[in-house]
């Protein structure tokens, strides 16, 4: 007993560097499967009100980007309605019913949460984004991230103000997507570019030619026909480099998909999986 | 300034300059370079290396164990920072006796720095701990065997930046003092 005594005291510091040691590897292997929710995320809310605190300082310094995306994007949705210059929707009654009986038809269950990029890494294997929008605002673990140019990730984290998504830019995140003539892939990112992903499982069959492009598939988390990207070079027979759509390097603005539907789906498809 | 004011002006200093501006420095810059992937300098083990050098080595531990789970809550990196400052804590003592000839019972508070050690000594001394902080960090963090390559190349990268970020630091904020430790 003496001379356990003796041996603890003198390699006191390796027993205690161990022990350390030992605390931060089961932190670190209990969470390596990102569906187990961590306690340790920017959700919380120190962390996420500095974070909210950080981009009020900041934020400024992106706004004629933001401004430039939010045009952009207006133009788009313009476009897409068929919205011309001297049509005015508040005072045309008629118009503003077209787009009613149109939109009912086409995005009857789904709720769009606008949120607001605090804070966005790129450069790690499993990549978070942390949003501006928490439970209050009804955001619910596992629902969709998409930005105006294309998807972004799910929600994985959920606190009462703040909540954090799994970036697209994460080790094993896949998305089931297809090609313009229905063929059906698998997305995901390989952990070195943020700017490509690849897409697998491709017949050889079906030729991909460079800047086709390639939407979510409507079988995971993302509804369908959401632009993913374009394809940018062919890796083998089956898979392909695809020229990303979204540009992680600026997220500022993304919506959260609060889809009624499929969350029942959801939680019907996790309840079957083993971890 | 006495020894606990020092240490907490530093780590919220350090900590500030880690969270504010280099973890973004990836997604500011807008271009990828020519494939390379994207990188961020970690200074803020630079709180533990410029703790007194008679600072036990359980403190350093513990200190760092602290320090790399504050970094975990905000990077969302559960357990990797905390694993990686630990490992630095408990190797720094031994570096440490590397390059100081009198032992540390004499030397009582010295800080390492660069004017204190000079400059060989302190950027082997940097150099090294950075290395193995960065390079625990990064196994933890991509763990898979199959990306040996990667792995160290991302050390490489980030290390490199990181030293010299840290080199920067001492020329502007260390204390010019002639006196070799």
């Amino acid at each position: 007993m003496r001379n356990l005594i003796l041996l603890i005291k003198q390699f006191h510091s390796f027993f205690i560097f161990l022990l350390l040691e030992l605390v931060c590897l089961i932190i670190v292997f209990k969470n390596n499967n990102y569906q187990q929710s961590s306690y340790i995320n920017s959700s919380r809310n120190v962390s996420g009100t500095f974070y909210s605190q950080k981009s009020k300082l900041t934020g400024f310094i992106n706004l004629t980007e933001v401004n430039d995306s939010l045009m952009k994007e207006n133009a788009a949705l313009r476009k897409e309605l068929g919205i011309t210059m001297d049509v005015n929707p508040l005072k045309d009654s008629t118009f503003s019913k077209e787009i009613h009986v149109d939109s009912s038809l086409q995005t009857a269950h789904y709720t769009y949460i606008p949120a607001k990029v605090l804070n966005n890494t790129i450069d790690q294997t499993i990549n978070y984004i942390t949003l501006n929008v928490g439970s209050k605002q009804g955001i619910k673990k596992n629902m969709a991230v998409i930005s105006a140019n294309g998807i972004v990730g799910r929600i994985s984290h959920v606190s009462e103000n703040y909540s954090v998504a799994l970036s697209f830019l994460s080790d094993r995140f896949n998305v089931s997507s297809m090609v313009s003539d229905g063929t059906v892939g698998k997305l995901s990112w390989d952990g070195k570019d943020p700017d490509y992903g690849i897409l697998s499982g491709i017949p050889q069959s079906v030729k991909l030619k460079p800047r086709d492009s390639v939407f979510t598939s409507g079988f995971g988390n993302f509804p369908e026909k959401i632009l993913v990207g374009k394809a940018a070079q062919v890796l083998n027979g089956t898979s392909y480099k695809i020229y990303l759509s979204t540009n992680f390097r600026k997220l500022h603005f993304v919506y959260v998909i609060a889809e009624e539907i499929d969350l029942e789906r959801k939680k019907i498809e996790d309840s079957t999986q083993v971890n | 300034m006495s020894a606990p004011v020092k240490f907490v002006v530093n780590f919220v200093v350090i900590m500030l300059i880690q969270l504010f501006l280099l973890n973004d420095i990836v997604i500011k810059s807008s271009v990828s370079l020519l494939g390379i992937p994207a990188f961020i300098p970690l200074i803020y083990p630079l709180i533990l290396l410029l703790m007194p050098v008679n600072t036990p080595s359980w403190a350093t531990m513990a200190i760092g164990f602290f320090t790399g789970l504050v970094m975990d809550f905000y990077c969302n990196t559960p357990g990797m920072h905390a694993a990686a400052s630990v490992l630095l804590g408990f190797i720094r003592p031994s570096l440490l006796s590397l390059f100081f000839q009198q032992t540390t019972k004499e030397l009582k508070s010295v800080v390492p720095s660069l004017f204190k050690m000079g400059i060989t000594s302190f950027l082997i001394y940097i150099s090294a701990s950075i290395l193995a902080h960065h390079l625990f960090f990064y196994i933890l963090q991509i763990w898979s065997l199959k990306n040996i390559p990667f792995i160290l190349f991302k050390t490489l990268l980030s290390s490199v930046l990181s030293v010299i970020l840290i080199l920067l630091s001492q020329l502007l904020f260390a204390q010019r003092d002639t006196r070799r430790g």
